[in-house]
């Protein structure tokens, strides 16, 4: 089992390598070939967990506690993956509608799952300081797989991969847009489920609330010293 | 000779991935000790149920509140250089009516010097002794990044708020102790060096917001960044040695100091008067001929340190004029004001 595992780990690591060299062909194959599903979504999946590492701090912000905090990461990495087979699937309807391409879903699946290679690196966003450059690099490459491998294996050209990305997107904000309020309490619910605390992501408000903590108990403090009062 | 190639690229290897694995690492006190990750730290909205304060002084109410935060060479701010205690004793001498306060370690969230409870705080005893001796005195690089990557953790975006909160927590904390009345808006001055303005910065801000006074940040040679804590402090007084070239790694790095980025909040604190850049003399950043030589002269027949200190109390007395009674504030002035042999102030420049 151990040696099916190594063997396993190694092949994610061929795949993922061979995805960051955005080689057409080597992308186009992995692309076609349902033999690589499980690689492809154990990719995706470890790809959007080192994703939330990188951003983390969100987790932290929300004083989410240790032994969450990994089942967290890869809770997210499933959300990830499946948030991803939704823009997939935006990707194929417009695919087949505009430029009636016959490939089908699965492909387009493998496609997004492979884009995520870079996002292996999510990781490294944690840095300070250089971590949004990086962000910035890794989405950019996840881009730019995404375009080389639709162009290759759809047989489309670089500006109708380009507006087949577009409109997937835009289709996804309409999606999210549409369905904010049920998709919010979808995701509170999911984050209260893994992480054990409320979702709240704006963090100034955060520490508005806990400054506004600490004067309250400097008050006291100026209530209780006679000597604290102002000449 | 291909071989030595491969031994220079693996050890650069190497070092990178020491680096990243640092950097990595950096935010996680700050981070962790909001979370409430530890026992060993107080909870971030928790302050002791009285403060623990030293009597008043019987003869007058101090003028002001001077902090001073040291540069990334600290690893315990007990553990001050000779020339940074000189420096401090020189400015309590010309500055007497101020409590001058420097007891906070400016690169953890939690006030915890490298010296302290931690895990690798044997290591960082032997090196902070070990840098004082000739052989081993370049081991003051690992003090000096791991301190840089907490001036990036306080100037980063996502992690400088909870930082700073940590850092103006311990500067209220230390302040209290020191006789600080909250409610009695003493002016409170924060000197930061090198690494210690960013801090001095950050923190300010939060501290601001805590205490309801204005903060004033006085920086030596400070590398200060597109952090937008700097609209909330209430002006930088920025001390410029001419042959100090770190004191404008901040301006090159963060594209939010470059003069382009009109709406950044630097250019936008630029616009506003927040910062006026006063220049000193030949100071080098660190180590011989700084801001704290006591053996590098003036013309004037000042040294260094004391053209600082003198600097310095200049400053004081302006902040105290502006925040006092006119006539006690010229009394202050009139015992504040040196030789008035062209005080650094004189030859200021807003920006």
């Amino acid at each position: 089992m151990l040696a099916d595992l190594s063997d396993f780990i190694a092949q994610l690591g061929t795949i993922a390598g061979e995805a960051l060299r955005l080689n057409p062909d080597v992308l186009m194959h992995a692309a076609s070939s349902p033999q690589g599903n499980l690689l492809i979504l154990t990719m995706t999946v470890v790809a959007g967990a080192s994703l939330l590492a990188g951003q983390s701090v969100i987790l932290f912000v929300n004083q989410v506690k240790p032994g969450r905090f990994a089942f967290s990461m890869l809770f997210y990495g499933i959300v990830f993956a499946l948030s991803l087979g939704l823009w997939a699937a935006m990707v194929w309807l417009c695919a087949g509608i505009l430029f009636e391409t016959n490939q089908p879903l699965g492909t387009t699946l493998r496609i997004v799952g492979l884009s995520s290679a870079p996002l292996l690196f999510g990781f490294l966003i944690f840095l300070p300081y250089f971590g949004a450059p990086i962000e910035w690099v890794l989405w950019s490459w996840s881009g730019l797989i995404f375009l080389v491998t639709v162009q290759a294996t759809f047989g489309l050209t670089l500006g109708q991969a380009l507006v087949l990305v577009a409109l997937g997107w835009l289709l996804v904000q309409v999606a999210t847009r549409l369905l904010g309020h049920q998709l919010s309490a979808l995701r509170d619910g999911l984050w209260r489920a893994a992480t054990g605390t409320l979702f709240d992501p704006n963090q100034h408000e955060l520490i508005a609330a806990a400054t506004a903590e600490l004067r309250a108990q400097l008050a006291a403090w100026e209530a209780h010293d006679p000597e604290s009062q102002p000449a | 000779m291909s071989w030595l190639v491969t031994e220079i690229l693996r050890l650069i290897a190497i070092a990178i991935v020491l680096f990243l694995i640092a950097a990595l690492l950096a935010p996680f006190e700050s981070l962790g000790w909001w979370a409430g990750w530890s026992r060993a730290w107080p909870s971030p909205v928790s302050l002791p149920a009285q403060p623990a304060t030293q009597p008043h002084r019987a003869d007058a109410a101090p003028s002001c509140y001077v902090l001073f935060l040291s540069g990334i060479g600290i690893t315990d701010a007990a553990a001050l250089t000779p020339k940074e205690q000189a420096f401090l004793d020189l400015l309590a001498a010309r500055v007497p009516s101020a409590v001058i306060v420097h007891d906070i370690f400016p690169y953890s969230a939690v006030n915890n010097p490298l010296t302290g409870q931690r895990p690798l705080q044997r290591l960082w005893i032997w090196i902070g002794q070990a840098v004082r001796r000739p052989r081993t005195k370049g081991l003051f690089r690992l003090v000096a990044l791991r301190n840089v990557l907490q001036v990036l953790v306080s100037a980063d975006r996502r992690y400088g708020p909870v930082f700073n909160f940590g850092v103006a927590r311990g500067i209220l904390l230390s302040l209290v102790r020191s006789g600080y009345q909250p409610g009695s808006r003493t002016p409170i001055i924060l000197i930061g060096l090198s690494g210690g303005g960013q801090i001095a910065v950050g923190g300010g801000a939060t501290l601001h917001r805590l205490l309801d006074v204005p903060i004033w940040v006085v920086s030596i040679g400070g590398v200060l960044t597109s952090d937008p804590s700097i609209l909330e402090i209430e002006h930088v007084f920025h001390l410029d040695g001419s042959q100090d070239r770190i004191q404008h790694l901040g301006m090159v790095l963060y594209p939010g100091c470059w003069p382009i980025v009109r709406r950044s909040a630097w250019n936008r604190a630029l616009a506003q008067g927040k910062r006026t850049v006063i220049p000193v003399g030949p100071m080098t950043h660190m180590s011989h001929g700084d801001y704290f030589s006591r053996s590098m002269f003036l013309p004037n027949g000042r040294s260094y340190v004391e053209q600082t200190v003198a600097v310095i109390a200049e400053v004081t007395a302006h902040v105290l004029a502006s925040t006092m009674p006119g006539q006690l504030a010229q009394a202050t002035q009139t015992e504040q004001r040196g030789t008035n042999e062209g005080d650094g102030l004189d030859a200021r420049r807003s920006v």
